[in-house]
């Protein structure tokens, strides 16, 4: 009668209740890992509404001949799980397509609440003959790629890419050095050069622009240097009257120059002559 | 008294109430509700939201579909039979079932999608999640084989406390 009444009492056979344990086990598994999913899928949205953000990048001359373009990309872990293992690749082309340079960042560790500055920097060779030195002259938009890849929490490794195209103003946009007709005053000739650009860029120019008139054979037939001081968006225009080298022709030569400022020495864009 | 407390009592068939085939029917369909809306309803919802706002979908909608209802008609059927001795290879492949589905998500556990109306990709893994997800339907296998172990030694032992008297 006891065993009618009070059958809770009774202590199942060991096989149900390993059976029943089984299966809590699962539903506590089952449990878990759905709460550490919408717990890190909480957190993450927390991140994502505190807003990585890169500061707006600025180009400068570098004195390795190089243009260098910085930066810093923020990123504040308003969550409550780590970031781990968090990194960002960015590559430049040109807007023909051409690579012109690469830079990375990391990998670095974010706990919960802080926040890291990551300084973000190019270095665009523009001394030497090769596609960045179109941005010395060349209005354009530049193709910048982003990769960014992290681990969230301790279960989603994601990875972010992204391609925006930036505008990019030329330092010396419509870059001219003009030869002119030579002609003979008291004995000695001389020949008119007229050297004019545009500042596009977010930085100034300061220093000097040295140039040389080459005939074809090589021989360089008189050279001259201007002052430059141009702020950013001025524009730039002189004009030079060279004494040349006595029979010395520059007909069918060309016009070199070369940006030079502290300790730099950017080659312009060589002009051929008629 | 005192013997009741001080002493356990043996085990022994207590006997069971087992509900009739129809009213098992019955509640079984009414189980499958909340499974079909859980497994099948929700997923198609969530999906048919990343389509409607052009993000690529995680898996097919076909996929979500024909496992979600498996899953859900195999565990209705599953507690249709549970007073026989067909509960613990049901739990089985119910599990199985699963356990097939959590390999086809983790085949492709990898989310990759484009944010709509800006230039950014993400990819999300999702394999560990997966992973440790299939931990619960290797519970649910044992404890299918152990079910059938028992209820080949004896079944109505089990139906005592699945179905007291």
């Amino acid at each position: 009668m006891a065993d009618v009444l009070l059958p809770h009492l009774r202590r199942p056979p060991p096989l149900y209740r390993l059976a029943r344990d089984l299966r809590i086990v699962a539903v506590l598994v089952l449990v878990i890992v759905l709460f550490v999913v919408a717990l890190e899928a909480a957190s993450a949205v927390e991140v994502l509404q505190s807003g990585p953000s890169t500061s707006s990048l600025s180009a400068a001359f570098a004195p390795n001949g190089t243009l260098a373009v910085t930066g810093t990309f923020t990123l504040r872990n308003a969550g409550f799980l780590p970031i781990s293992g968090f990194s960002l690749a960015f590559r430049v082309l040109a807007e023909s397509g051409t690579f012109l340079g690469q830079s990375s960042v990391g990998p670095f560790n974010v706990a919960s609440g802080n926040m890291v500055n990551l300084p973000v920097a190019f270095y665009l060779p523009i001394a030497s003959a090769g596609p960045s030195t179109s941005l010395l002259t060349v209005d354009q938009y530049l193709s910048v790629h982003l990769w960014a890849n992290t681990t969230y929490g301790y279960l989603f490794p994601v990875s972010i890419g992204s391609i925006a195209n930036k505008s990019w103003g030329a330092p010396f946009a419509h870059y001219s050095l003009l030869v002119g007709m030579p002609s003979v005053v008291n004995g000695s000739t001389t020949v008119p050069v007229t050297l004019s650009f545009e500042d596009h860029a977010s930085f100034g120019e300061s220093g000097t622009i040295d140039f040389a008139i080459v005939s074809s054979g090589g021989t360089v037939c008189g050279s001259g240097s201007v002052p430059v001081s141009v702020s950013p968006q001025g524009n730039f225009l002189a004009q030079r009257t060279v004494p040349l080298v006595t029979g010395c022709s520059p007909r069918g030569g060309s016009a070199t120059a070369t940006y030079v400022a502290s300790s730099l020495a950017l080659p312009l864009p060589t002009e051929s002559l008629p | 008294m005192s013997a009741r407390t001080s002493t356990p009592p043996p085990v022994e068939y207590l006997g069971h109430r087992v509900p009739p085939l129809g009213l098992r029917i019955i509640v079984s369909g009414l189980y499958l509700v909340p499974l079909v809306v859980g497994l099948v309803g929700l997923p198609l919802a969530a999906l048919g939201f990343l389509e409607a706002h052009s993000v690529a979908l995680p898996v097919s909608v076909l996929t979500v579909s024909v496992f979600g209802f498996a899953i859900a008609i195999l565990s209705a059927v599953r507690y249709v039979v549970k007073p026989s001795r067909w509960y613990g290879p049901m739990s089985i492949v119910v599990a199985l079932v699963v356990l097939l589905y959590l390999f086809v998500l983790l085949f492709q556990a990898t989310y990759q999608f484009a944010v709509p109306n800006v230039t950014l990709t993400v990819a999300i893994t999702y394999s560990r999640v997966v992973e440790l997800l299939m931990v619960v339907p290797a519970f649910l296998i044992a404890a299918g084989i152990v079910t059938t172990v028992e209820d080949v030694s004896g079944l109505p032992t089990r139906l005592a406390f699945d179905f007291p008297p």
